[in-house]
């Protein structure tokens, strides 16, 4: 390869792969932050706190993405994970069980609400969209039921005890994240069964005419997505102290707009779960510059909404080009006879 | 009907009409003659210009040499509307009704009348009762087409191809999708409508459809002319004669030794597209299944494969009773089935060729649990020069292949399955020559390495070209089975288009081994 050539791969390379992109531009971010509040930016205080803020979405965009690269939508994991808190809290506090079993007992009702909703949708055949729509109503309503419309404060030091605390400099909340995020990566990027979520996600009938699991799949995801927002949601309950009836609010749309953001599609099979984590780490970046720099927080949403749109307009503007430059490359390729593999 | 006009009158002609695609010439001057109060059948085998010419004649496109009269004069069609307007009118086998809304939003679909700006929806079902009740058709224009058997949507579409008043009404195998019973009412309404003056072109390759309803007859074959007469002066084998004919593509080879029954079905049914379908698959030989399109083939198919819902009906595989509910329990018991619908059904176009080699076959590239990067490639590349796939990179995205190397990545991806049983359905659909004679020689050497084969195919030189044995299905039944050696592209055409199987679901051929 001679040094254009490799130039023009690299540019490609750049434009074609999200997560490439996104941080080259996250890096250009953090440095024009370093340099414009270099007190405050690299401060060890507000690491840590990007950290934390993070870890919960962290959890809920890895659910999301799954079931996105499945060609499936969650939309009730928001209202999943406020219930899931406001339980885990009621169990300890109301019916004092020990959080042995509280732990254990709220994250299985999240795996059976997962559980049913994957049913409805990849056996049943109901739109996934529809399907966890409803079902977010249904935990809306039935956490306000629970609590008496009240959140669920002032909870004890049992009930805290495992998001209080710190270790190795770092929150709890941002261990079990990084956890979370270590275990999926893994499956996602190298594991057999769950990189059948790609081909499901590209053409769900082409999948099924290939002996792939297709409902059965499905439904794992939704099971994944819901068991990730109730742990999301106990763990806030106890790194607050509060079971907050509103906490998951709006956290579906954020999670979607995170993974869009990091290269994701919403017509399934495109995108890597490193990218989708890319898009939350820019997302909270986002946020926290504009919190150093004074902004008003009015203009955070603009902000993150105009760059979604960037983000998918791009993508539809190289879908368009790259289909063309793949069609003539065979072509030019035949035409110049010993070609080196790339 | 406005229609009006002396019977016997030509109200549309083609003289010399040419057309070519890529690779193939469709039509190769082809001139008829179409007359006002007759039906005029075209017929021909598959692939043999048929709809090419429906599509010239109604202005989906034009043809590169030869003239259309349309009156005595000579007229040139760019668009499908621009023929509508003329008064030619085509109702084409895949259906154009929206099925969401009603009939009479359907015959208006596109030209609703209008009061103030606003759809005047008065109107809409007036005009749709009145045209309704012209094709002596009792709908409900209200009524949802959904809601509507297939056959009483087919003549909403004719209602609607009719609205705008032609002169030349043209059907592109209008019983392709509906029953026998219901083809009746259909031909009912044919014959009034021909008696009212109207000419209809009725393309089909049923020949008892023809004899039932056709007052002329033109056959094409491979593109060319092959003559046109009364109906009332042919008889079946006159039609045979001139359909078929086409060479083999390859020599038949001598069939092997068979060996023992590995595949026994009796009596399957799946209470919608097939019934009581009973036929045996010997080791090591090549079987056909031959037929119509629509005539169930694909669908037993599908629900050996565990892809369709069974009735009915007992299936022994390898002697063994089976119940197979999904295509991994099927591929687990040593299937494999290569569907007939390449972009819909057999790939994902928008991924690679490597990921597209070892869809079905993940397992074999597993290491533990994780899927081995360098065990794909290497499958993929074994493949690809085993296959002869012409790709650049085993990473380029199968949409930049051709079709037949697009059809062979298919091949792979079942050949890594590694299936005792293949069943390919129309392996060769949209591929061209050399690719087609590839693929049949990787379909004998795999039969040579002890895989038996089914080949589904409507293409009847194919079938001859490779089949050991050959059943043909008609109607969702076996009308017959015959030896490959024994077997005739006139057998062959001759049992698919018989409705009524004599005497039972199969009649075992003379010299059965």
């Amino acid at each position: 390869m001679r040094p254009p050539d490799r130039l023009r791969a690299m540019g490609r390379a750049l434009l074609f792969r999200r997560s490439l992109s996104l941080l080259l531009v996250l890096l250009v971010f953090g440095g024009i932050m370093t340099a414009a509040y270099p007190d405050i930016f690299l401060s060890r205080y507000n690491f840590s706190s990007i950290l934390l803020n993070m870890s919960f979405d962290v959890m809920v965009v890895v659910g999301m993405t799954i079931l996105l690269i499945g060609g499936e939508v969650d939309l009730s994991v928001g209202w999943n994970l406020s219930m899931s808190g406001v339980i885990y809290a009621l169990l300890m506090t109301r019916l004092n069980l020990p959080l042995a079993v509280a732990l254990p007992v709220t994250l299985a009702i999240g795996a059976a609400c997962g559980a049913l909703v994957g049913w409805i949708v990849a056996y049943v055949g109901v739109n996934s969209f529809i399907a966890t729509l409803a079902a977010g109503l249904v935990y809306y309503g039935v956490e306000f039921w629970l609590a008496g419309g009240q959140s669920v404060t002032h909870l004890g030091p049992e009930v805290t005890s495992i998001g209080m605390a710190s270790w190795l400099g770092q929150q709890l909340p941002v261990w079990y994240a990084a956890g979370v995020v270590v275990v999926f990566l893994y499956l996602m990027n190298r594991t057999k069964a769950f990189r059948q979520y790609t081909y499901i996600g590209m053409n769900a009938q082409v999948a099924r005419y290939s002996g792939i699991p297709v409902a059965r799949m499905k439904l794992l995801a939704f099971v994944i997505s819901s068991v990730l927002a109730s742990f999301a949601g106990l763990i806030s309950a106890a790194r607050f102290a509060n079971a907050i009836l509103l906490v998951g609010q709006g956290m579906e749309l954020k999670a979607i707009t995170a993974a869009m953001v990091g290269g994701i599609s919403f017509t399934g099979g495109v995108g890597t779960l490193a990218g989708a984590l890319l898009g939350t780490l820019f997302i909270a970046l986002v946020n926290n510059a504009m919190i150093i720099a004074t902004i008003n927080a009015f203009w955070q949403p603009i902000f993150i909404g105009v760059v979604l749109l960037g983000a998918v307009v791009l993508d539809v503007v190289l879908l368009r080009v790259g289909s063309s430059v793949g069609r003539t490359r065979p072509t030019s390729k035949a035409a110049q006879p010993p070609a080196a593999p790339e | 009907m406005g229609a009006a006009g002396e019977p016997g009158r030509v109200v549309l002609s083609a003289r010399d009409i040419e057309k070519s695609f890529p690779g193939v010439k469709a039509l190769k001057g082809v001139s008829v003659d179409f007359r006002a109060g007759q039906i005029h059948a075209v017929c021909g085998e598959n692939g043999a210009g048929k709809s090419t010419l429906m599509h010239v004649l109604a202005g989906a496109y034009p043809a590169d040499s030869g003239t259309i009269l349309y009156e005595g004069k000579p007229i040139t069609l760019h668009t499908q509307h621009q023929a509508n307007t003329l008064g030619i009118a085509i109702v084409y086998q895949e259906r154009s009704l929206v099925p969401g809304l009603t009939v009479g939003e359907n015959i208006f679909a596109g030209r609703q009348p209008r009061r103030l700006g606003l759809v005047d929806w008065r109107a809409v079902e007036r005009g749709a009762r009145q045209t309704l009740a012209q094709l002596g058709l009792e709908i409900d224009p209200r009524q949802l087409v959904v809601e509507l058997p297939a056959a009483l949507q087919q003549m909403v579409e004719i209602a609607k191809a009719l609205s705008v008043n032609p002169r030349v009404l043209i059907l592109d195998e209008p019983t392709a999708t509906v029953t026998q019973r219901e083809s009746e009412v259909l031909f009912g309404l044919l014959r009034r409508l021909r008696d009212g003056g109207l000419a209809i072109v009725y393309i089909s390759h049923r020949l008892a459809e023809i004899f039932q309803i056709a007052d002329h007859v033109t056959v094409l074959k491979d593109g060319a002319f092959m003559g046109t007469e009364e109906v009332s002066k042919v008889d079946e084998k006159w039609l045979i004669k001139r359909m078929v004919g086409r060479e083999l593509y390859v020599t038949r080879a001598p069939s092997p030794e068979a060996g023992e029954r590995i595949l026994e079905v009796e009596g399957l049914s799946d209470g919608d597209r097939f019934r009581e379908v009973g036929f045996h698959l010997r080791a090591g030989e090549i079987l056909g299944f031959s037929g119509l399109v629509g005539a169930g083939r694909t669908e037993v198919f599908q629900t050996l494969f565990g892809l369709r819902a069974r009735q009915a009906g007992r299936v022994r595989l390898f002697g063994k009773p089976v119940r197979i509910t999904s295509p991994r329990e099927a591929i687990a018991l040593g299937l494999g089935y290569l569907p007939e619908d390449r972009k819909e059904q057999g790939l994902f176009v928008e991924m690679a060729v490597c990921d597209n080699i070892v869809a079905a076959a993940l397992d074999r590239c597993r290491r533990f649990i994780e899927l081995d990067r360098k065990k794909v490639l290497r499958f993929s590349e074994e493949y690809r020069s085993r296959l002869s796939i012409a790709t650049p990179s085993v990473e380029q995205k199968v949409l930049n292949l051709s079709g037949g190397n697009q059809q062979k990545v298919v091949l792979a991806k079942w050949l890594l399955v590694n299936p005792r049983i293949l069943v390919v359905d129309e392996p060769t659909r949209g591929v061209d020559v050399g690719a087609k004679l590839e693929i049949y020689s990787i379909l004998r050497q795999l039969r040579e390495g002890g895989t038996s084969i089914v080949v589904i195919s409507s293409d009847l030189p194919e079938i001859l070209s490779i089949a050991d044995r050959i059943y043909v299905m008609c109607e969702g039944r076996i009308a017959g089975e015959i030896q490959g050696s024994a077997a005739t592209e006139e057998s062959l055409l001759s049992l698919s288009s018989r409705f009524e199987p004599p005497g039972g679901p199969a009649r075992p051929a003379g010299g059965e081994a």
